[in-house]
């Protein structure tokens, strides 16, 4: 027999658990939209200094592997990054000791050589040569006087230009200046901040891992451990391709005969991070260094076919063991990345486009695999 | 900033203690431990993960009952079995990758501790001495229930061989 006093008590029960539930809903949307408000400001005040953060996130992240290493063998976490630190300072130091002046050196000579070269063709236009030129300004004033033009008043615009032109180098001296002194902040500033992050970075997956609802928890786990493996098993092999690539260039080089090896090689080896377009810039860069050096078409030749030999030796054994098939992209859209990169960012957007486009790509593939095996996509 | 702190805090979750597998642990190898884990609060009825979803994580429950429930799309969903503080379950996820058999959710409002393989692996390269009894304490569970499943089995078996006509 029905009995409408428990009939109302659950139909009370029952709306005053639906008017919870959407007062719920209703409080867990307004702090959804107020730590996305939080994370849009805080990304906008931190805007000018996400580069910074950026660099020193990468160089903690190449720097990690190694400060594990030590970690593994009892030394505590903060000891190992400092030993890192110093090691790392005696190596600059080293290198600069070593390296840089020959380095130096030879590119030095690969200016001079090339100047040399400018201004051989250009000596048979010295100006120094044509006496005759000296009286241009006495035709000129000749020649406005008789078609009435106001030389003077052209002669201050002109003034006025070069005042202008002046200024504009100076400017652009100052520009230089200031670049070089953000440099210095950045060679300052990043170590520091890769410090603080190699430091605490399990704190900080801790606490991001903390704001994240638990419905996509174990997804989040999951997508940060296989983006971690995809992003470092790639940077590794790259940096490993690059100096491998470098020394087997400047050995080739060397061998040759070609007078700055050391520079070219390291040059190719940095070239070699664009797939497609960097080999060939690498062998572009030695017949021209072979030409400059005055080895002769012979030497460039050789330089050409040892860099090839190099090719060989990478496209057939270093890449495959050091990255694999996983990683490849159509030639096209390499050919879009480099173009695209070096429009939006110069020499440095054209060398880094194609490992981003990478990295994004490897990051993209992961979460989708995920979001479908936790059934959100 | 913690440069200098040593972590010998045990008292930061005092279940660990009654948890199977970390009860070789020292006081301060526990502590070193709970820092690897992640505190997860789950309100009555949510769900922890459903059946089928990949295996990452290892929890604990640290308070509250968690029901251990098997899903299925032609019947409504059956209770297993109930879990109380100090039982954990995910360990195989620790150590292949695989699946969730059943789906979990929480009985009440209950708070698991949760550790994914690569703080796991993490640990016990740090910790090679409280790793090896780390893995020795989950080697033994999964052992128990490799001989509960095998006794299961040939109970099964039997059953079958019962049930069948004689020659």
């Amino acid at each position: 027999m029905a009995n409408p006093q428990a009939d109302l008590d659950d139909h009370n029960r029952r709306t005053r658990s639906v008017r919870n539930d959407m007062q719920t809903r209703g409080v867990r949307i307004g702090w959804f939209v107020l730590v996305a408000a939080v994370a849009a400001g805080t990304l906008m005040l931190y805007s000018r200094v996400l580069p910074y953060v950026l660099a020193a996130a990468l160089a903690a992240y190449l720097l990690n592997p190694v400060i594990y290493w030590l970690e593994r063998r009892r030394l505590p976490r903060w000891l190992a990054i400092c030993l890192v630190y110093v090691i790392l300072l005696a190596v600059l130091g080293l290198a600069t000791w070593l390296i840089v002046p020959p380095f130096l050196q030879q590119a030095w000579e690969v200016t001079e050589t090339a100047e040399r070269y400018i201004l051989a063709d250009s000596a048979p236009f010295d100006l120094s040569r044509f006496p005759q030129l000296e009286r241009v300004d006495d035709f000129l004033r000749n020649a406005g006087a008789r078609l009435g033009i106001d030389m003077e008043s052209n002669r201050a615009a002109l003034t006025t230009s070069l005042q202008e032109y002046l200024s504009g180098f100076l400017n652009g001296l100052t520009d230089t200046l200031l670049r070089l002194a953000a440099l210095a902040t950045y060679a300052v500033t990043v170590p520091i901040m890769a410090f603080f992050i190699l430091l605490d970075h399990r704190k900080m997956k801790r606490w991001f891992l903390n704001c994240i609802p638990n419905r996509y928890y174990e997804l989040t786990v999951l997508a940060i451990e296989n983006i971690d493996r995809t992003i470092g098993t790639y940077l590794k092999a790259v940096l490993v391709e690059i100096a491998a690539v470098a020394v087997l260039s400047a050995i080739a080089l060397q061998i040759v005969g070609v007078r700055y090896a050391l520079v070219i090689g390291l040059l190719a080896g940095l070239a070699n991070a664009i797939p497609w377009f960097g080999p060939v810039l690498g062998m572009a860069l030695a017949a021209i260094s072979a030409l400059l050096g005055g080895g002769g078409v012979s030497m460039a030749a050789w330089s050409i076919v040892s860099m090839m030999l190099v090719q060989v030796v990478d496209n057939n054994l270093i890449y495959p063991i050091v990255i694999g098939k996983n990683t490849e992209l159509h030639p096209l859209l390499i050919m879009l990345t480099v173009i695209a990169g070096g429009y939006l960012f110069g020499l440095m957007g054209m060398f880094l486009s194609v490992p981003v486009v990478f990295l994004v790509r490897g990051t993209l593939q992961v979460l989708y695999h995920n979001l479908k095996a936790f059934n959100i996509l | 900033m913690g440069l200098f702190r040593k972590s010998n805090d045990e008292s930061k979750f005092p279940v660990l203690k009654q948890v199977g597998f970390l009860q070789q642990l020292s006081g301060h190898e526990r502590a070193l431990f709970s820092h690897s884990l992640d505190r997860r609060d789950f309100r009555d009825g949510e769900w922890v993960f459903h059946q089928g979803f990949p295996q990452a994580v290892l929890f604990i429950v640290a308070t509250g009952e968690v029901e251990i429930v098997l899903e299925s799309a032609a019947t409504q969903p059956a209770v297993l079995d109930t879990l109380g503080p100090a039982s954990f379950f995910g360990e195989t996820g620790l150590f292949i990758e695989t699946q969730r058999t059943a789906g979990v959710r929480a009985k009440g409002n209950a708070t698991l501790l949760a550790i994914s393989q690569e703080d796991f692996n993490h640990f016990v390269q740090l910790n090679p001495r409280a790793g090896i009894k780390l893995l020795y304490g989950l080697g033994r569970r999964l052992s128990e229930m490799l001989a509960r499943t095998n006794d299961r089995l040939l109970e099964l078996g039997r059953e079958t061989a019962d049930g069948q006509p004689t020659g």
